[in-house]
């Protein structure tokens, strides 16, 4: 029978103990998620500083593994955090004023054009246009839309994350992908 | 499934697949190798530190039992050059008492009686440091010298004149001054203690641990006051470790509000090149970024 997998807390408590491999297992399996993240929140425009804040990020975990307290969040939870307040920094150190969903309502002022051909992404092209059309979003729609996607969070961590109630969260999301929907189909009636 | 559960939704799907269409490996692979480096330098560099601190801690522990070590030893030798009365006799057979200590058997009452009656004398200082031989050769005059010393030490005295039994090995003279050496050199340390404490209270790195302490331990209030005495706020301790980063690591957002309100620079790096904005990321509290003003 095989051994159940380590789970987050004792990788990250084995990395404090001394086991290098535990970080790096801990790594593979949120790399990628961390990565798409740093990276779609910093957009093209700031698309240079992604590995560097990406990195960052897990130094900052191994540093602090011993701070983690799996009562108090998921691990998904702390790195998102983590990754986020990293691009947060690093727009304020590159003075660049974040917007905090101005136009959210005017998002749901249009209605949701429902499904749309892009949901089955198939070529490079489609894939292009639809990252495109997610740093696109504001900030914290695109916050809330890169954590239910690829982070698989729930919405009481994405909550957690970016530091809002639950309610919020809900329709930052909702919001997001309304507005996802809109800017796809929009595109996607320039292409027919 | 609660209200605030995520419906899964095709567009996140969408996106997962965009993104594994545009990843490289390539690139992937090199980060994983910079990242995994990095991580590991720093693991090595915490053990260093992790080291440095306890030799650190070590030699404030040694350096400590040197100080306290010396204190007692000068208190002993400031005890040891302090004039000493003529040292006891040993004790003596029954049969042969010992010349200076004449015990309650040996002149019960006649000798002690008008002594305790006497008039405090001025003498005592003078008697404690005559020669054992005087007193040996001259007992009417060491007895009354070396018991009585003030009229508050009369009663006592007068109490060893009651013809009790008194024992041998416990010679009268001893005893007085045995009372009344100790009061000085301890009036002396202490006096010594409190003005060393005046002398460093006021030094500014005493001020700066004192605030780096109180942050760490949540007492607000001394904070507050340490700030207002003019205290650096970004004043650091041995580790180069401001009070905010201390109120940080010991989950004192209070403090923490107070000290960020009062100018406390969230960039200023440790010794081990950590900022309060990194301690205040690794926490991952909501509450603690807002108060912080790291929370968008």
């Amino acid at each position: 029978m095989e051994a159940a997998p380590a789970t987050d807390a004792q990788l990250l408590r084995a990395h404090s103990a001394g086991d290098a491999q535990a970080f790096a297992r801990l790594y593979d399996r949120y790399d990628r998620a961390c990565f798409h993240f740093v990276r779609r929140m910093l957009g093209a425009a700031h698309a240079d500083a992604a590995e560097d804040l990406h990195q960052e990020t897990w130094i900052s975990i191994a540093k602090s593994a011993a701070a983690f307290d799996p009562d108090k969040a998921s691990f998904p939870t702390w790195l998102f955090t983590i990754a986020r307040r990293k691009v947060w920094d690093h727009f304020r150190r590159q003075k660049v004023a974040v917007l905090v969903s101005a136009d959210e309502e005017s998002a749901m002022a249009a209605p949701d054009p429902g499904p749309t051909p892009l949901e089955q992404v198939q070529s490079q092209e489609l894939a292009q246009r639809m990252v495109t059309a997610i740093e696109a979003l504001p900030l914290e729609q695109r916050s809330a839309f890169l954590l239910s996607a690829y982070g698989e969070l729930p919405l009481s961590e994405i909550a957690l994350v970016t530091g809002v109630g639950l309610e919020t969260a809900k329709t930052r999301l909702r919001y997001a992908r309304v507005r996802l929907r809109q800017v796809l189909a929009a595109e996607e009636a320039d292409h027919v | 499934m609660s209200d605030y559960d995520v419906t899964p939704d095709p567009l996140d799907k969408a996106y997962v697949q965009a993104e594994a269409f545009l990843d490289d490996e390539e690139a992937r692979a090199a980060r994983r190798a910079r990242v995994l480096a990095a991580a590991s330098r720093e693991a090595e560099i915490q053990t260093s530190r992790d080291r440095r601190t306890i030799w650190r801690l070590g030699g404030g522990l040694a350096a400590a039992a040197v100080g306290g070590l010396s204190v007692l030893l000068a208190m002993h030798m400031r005890e040891a050059s302090a004039p000493r009365p003529p040292p006891a006799p040993a004790p003596a057979p029954a049969n042969h008492p010992a010349p200076n200590a004449p015990s309650m058997e040996a002149s019960p009452l006649p000798a002690a009686k008008p002594t305790a009656l006497a008039p405090p004398q001025p003498a005592k200082v003078e008697a404690e440091t005559r020669p054992p031989a005087a007193d040996a050769n001259d007992l009417s005059a060491a007895r009354p010298s070396s018991v009585v010393t003030t009229a508050r030490r009369a009663p006592e005295t007068m109490s060893e004149a009651l013809p009790v039994p008194q024992s041998v090995e416990e010679p009268a003279q001893s005893r007085p001054v045995a009372r009344a050496k100790p009061a000085a050199p301890a009036a002396m340390a202490a006096q010594a203690f409190s003005s060393a404490e005046k002398a460093t209270a006021g030094s500014t790195s005493d001020q700066a641990a004192r605030l780096v302490a109180a942050a760490a331990s949540g007492r607000i209030g001394e904070v507050k006051a340490l700030l207002e005495r003019g205290v650096p706020v970004d004043a650091i301790d041995a580790d180069g470790e401001t009070a905010l980063m201390k109120s940080i690591r010991a989950d004192q957002p209070a403090i923490a509000t107070l000290l960020h309100a009062r100018g406390a620079d969230l960039d200023r790096e440790n010794r081990a090149g950590e900022s309060a904005r990194d301690m205040a990321a690794a926490k991952a509290d909501p509450g603690l970024d807002k108060a912080l003003g790291l929370a968008p």
